[in-house]
This record gives C-alpha cells, structure tokens and sequence, in this order.
C-alpha cells in the first residue's frame, strides 16, 4: 500500500515534468524547404490531374463518336430494309395461260378473271408464287375458317398452302388458290389449283362440285 | 466527426493540386506535428525528415481523407506512422549499440557510455527532463508513444485513439503501464534514488 503511493507520487511528479518540456519551434530554414517540396507535390498533382481530365475527354470523345456511328448505321440498315420491302413489284405470270389475281383484280374482274383454273400442270416455284406469299393477309372470318378446315379434309395427306383467297362478289362464292408441295404419297410437287367454297361445301370449279365436302 | 465548410474547401482544393490551401490546412497541426516527431525521434534533422515526409503523403494520399475524424488527428497518425518507420530503420541499421529484447513486453536496454550526470546535476530542472526523455527512449516504442502522445504533447484520450486506432479504454490502460514502465527505469538507471 505504502509502496503503491509511492509509485502513483513518483508517477505524478514524472509526469509533471513531462508535461513542461517545451514545445520546439520548427527551424526557419526548414520551414522553406518544407513549402518548397508542397508546392513540387503540388505541381506534380496538378499535372497528374490533367492528364486523367484528359484521358476522361478523350474516353468521353470516343463514346460519343461510337454512338454516333451506331445511330447512322442502325439508320442505314433500317432505311435499307425499308425500301428494300417497298420495291418488291407484284407481276402478273409471263406466261398469259396462268392469272394470278389479287383482291382487287378478282373484284374488278368478271368470272372468267374469277374462276382461276390450272390444269394440273407442274409448275416450278417463281417469283409470282414468292410474291403471292408475301400478300397481306385477308381478313380471317368464321366462314373462312371453317372452308380452311374443308380443305384441309378435301386434300387429305397432300401438304399446300393457301396462296390468296377472295369472296365472289355475285355468286357469293369463296375462291381459294391453292399450291400443294406434296402430294398424298409424299411427293415433292408444285401443282397449283382452285378451290371453291359455297353454302358449306368445298368442290374444284372443274368437276363443278364434283364431290364436295361439307363442312355443315 | 464532421468537418467545418471552411474545413472542407481547403480540402477539395487541396486534392485539385493547390498548395496555398494545404497550407493554410496544415498551418494549424505543423509545429505539433513537428514536436511529436520531434520526441520520438530525439534528434532535429531527423524530426524535419519526418515531418517532411508525412506532410507530402499527407498531401498525395488527400483522396483517402474520409472526413471520419478531425483532419489533424490524421494528420498526426501519419505522422507517428513515419516516425514508426524510420525508428525500426535506424534499429536496424544500428550496431553500435547492443540491444537486448525482454521477452514479455519487448522493451529494450542499450548500453550507452556513461554519460550520466551526477546526482547533484539532477538537481537542474532541465537536466532532469533530459534525462527523463532519455529514460523514455529506452523503452519500447509503444510505450514511448503513448507517454508523446499524451503526458508530452497533450493529446486527449480521444485524439490518442483514433491516432493510434484504438480504444480509449486501451490508452488508458497502456498509458498506466507504460508510465510505471518508465518510473521503474528511471529509478533503475539511477539507482533507484531518482525521485
């Protein structure tokens, strides 16, 4: 006990002379050479600054340049496109046997133009067929729905497509122009023909309803 | 710990590369700055190289500033840091003298010439922080900062932790320690008839 008071008295009085050592001027002449390394520091920050502003200008610069060149081509490409769409003509078949009417033309024709026929000849696939499908749907009505289905019953294991349809507008009839791709034993074939749908029933105009199938 | 806006000005300028502002930044923790390094380094030039230095890290290393305590305190952190450093640089470098490690708390003991004053010399206020100071050198470095820190320079418990990055709870029992620390080598070097 005695011994620990002693130590905290001896303890006080060091620290109190610690506490009176004297705060030291810094030396003058340090003091230049001190501001003298600041300011070189100084320089040396502010150059290294400007270089990193300019490689962010120049980074910036690029981005801006790319953009800009990504947005004159996607323009490019998109214009292209568009008038490449725009070009395609619609011609009739060169060979005069063979009409292919559109909606218009079946409207404004009279039954001849109407009843598309062909004889079952091969025909390779042409520019007038690609064009055909690439015709803007009609509208699909119930009625058309339900003469797909007829034909799709009248033509059995045979693969077609359906190039273009149209309504008659005297007889009220449907008139489907059909190109079937393989026929009902798995043959590769182009052969194009005609379809008629009227009062439920689906009959080639040839056979003049021959045996129709129908779909009531 | 927030900054003061005038605080903060310098600071932005400072990192943009001007050196009046880290001037007027610096001008307030310099010369304490320059005494703590002074303390531990026990020798003028070496004290200059010191301050020297930490002021240009503290200058190139401003980005790191978070603003999380008071911008001298991190000031003095480098500070003692760099002093950390070129005192274990001159420890090894040195052969003159022989250094025993004890063990436990790794204090040091070099034998020096017998350059001790006389009992009576004592006696002489200025002789007697002297020899203190250099009873102070002789132990290990953690026991010397905290007494620099706090009994010489006048640090708060407060500034002393966040310098040294610790609790305050542990500057104060290391300052307890180191301060018995240096009482007993004090009456060690002088035969235990010191106080």
């Amino acid at each position: 006990m005695h011994d620990e008071k002693n130590i905290d008295r001896d303890i006080e009085h060091i620290v109190d002379i610690l506490q009176n050592v004297p705060q030291e001027e810094i030396p003058e002449h340090f003091e230049m050479r001190l501001k003298n390394a600041i300011r070189d520091e100084a320089k040396r920050i502010r150059e290294s600054e400007g270089l990193n502003i300019k490689k962010q200008n120049k980074k910036r610069y690029m981005k801006i340049a790319a953009t800009i060149a990504a947005c004159f081509v996607v323009g490019f490409i998109t214009v292209t496109m568009y008038n490449y769409d725009m070009e395609l003509p619609y011609q009739d078949d060169a060979s005069g046997e063979l009409s292919i009417t559109s909606m218009e033309s079946a409207e404004q024709g009279g039954e001849e133009n109407a009843r598309l026929y062909i004889d079952n000849g091969e025909y390779d696939i042409n520019d007038t067929v690609k064009r055909e499908l690439q015709l803007a749907p009609y509208d699909i009505t119930d009625e058309y729905i339900e003469y797909e289905r007829l034909i799709e019953l009248y033509l059995g294991e045979a693969e077609y497509q359906i190039l273009s349809y149209y309504k008659e507008e005297d007889t009220e009839e449907y008139v489907f122009n059909i190109l079937i791709t393989k026929d009902s034993e798995g043959n590769t074939v182009t052969t194009r023909m005609v379809l008629k749908g009227s009062e439920g029933e689906i009959y080639e105009p040839q056979q003049d309803k021959g045996e129709p199938i129908s779909c009531y | 710990m927030s900054l003061n806006f005038k605080e903060k000005r310098l600071i932005e300028k400072a990192k943009a590369g001007c050196d009046a502002s880290f001037e007027i930044l610096i001008s307030g923790c310099k010369t304490k700055a320059y005494n703590t390094a002074l303390r531990f380094l026990r020798d003028e030039e070496d004290a200059m190289d010191a301050l020297q230095e930490s002021l240009i890290k503290v200058f190139r290393n401003l980005q790191q500033f978070k603003g999380d305590c008071k911008f001298d305190t991190w000031v003095y952190r480098i500070v003692v840091n760099t002093c950390y450093d070129i005192l274990r640089k001159k420890r090894n470098e040195k052969n003159v003298y022989s250094i025993n490690r004890l063990q436990e708390d790794e204090d040091t003991t070099m034998d020096i010439t017998d350059e001790s004053p006389t009992p009576d010399e004592l006696l002489d206020i200025k002789e007697k922080t002297n020899y203190v100071l250099e009873c102070l050198s002789m132990l290990s470095l953690e026991h010397q900062e905290i007494i620099i820190l706090r009994d010489i320079q006048g640090f708060t418990y407060d500034e002393i932790s966040q310098i040294l990055e610790c609790s305050v709870g542990t500057v104060k029992s290391r300052l307890n320690r180191a301060r018995r620390k240096l009482r007993d080598k004090l009456m060690e070097q002088n035969d235990y008839s010191f106080v």
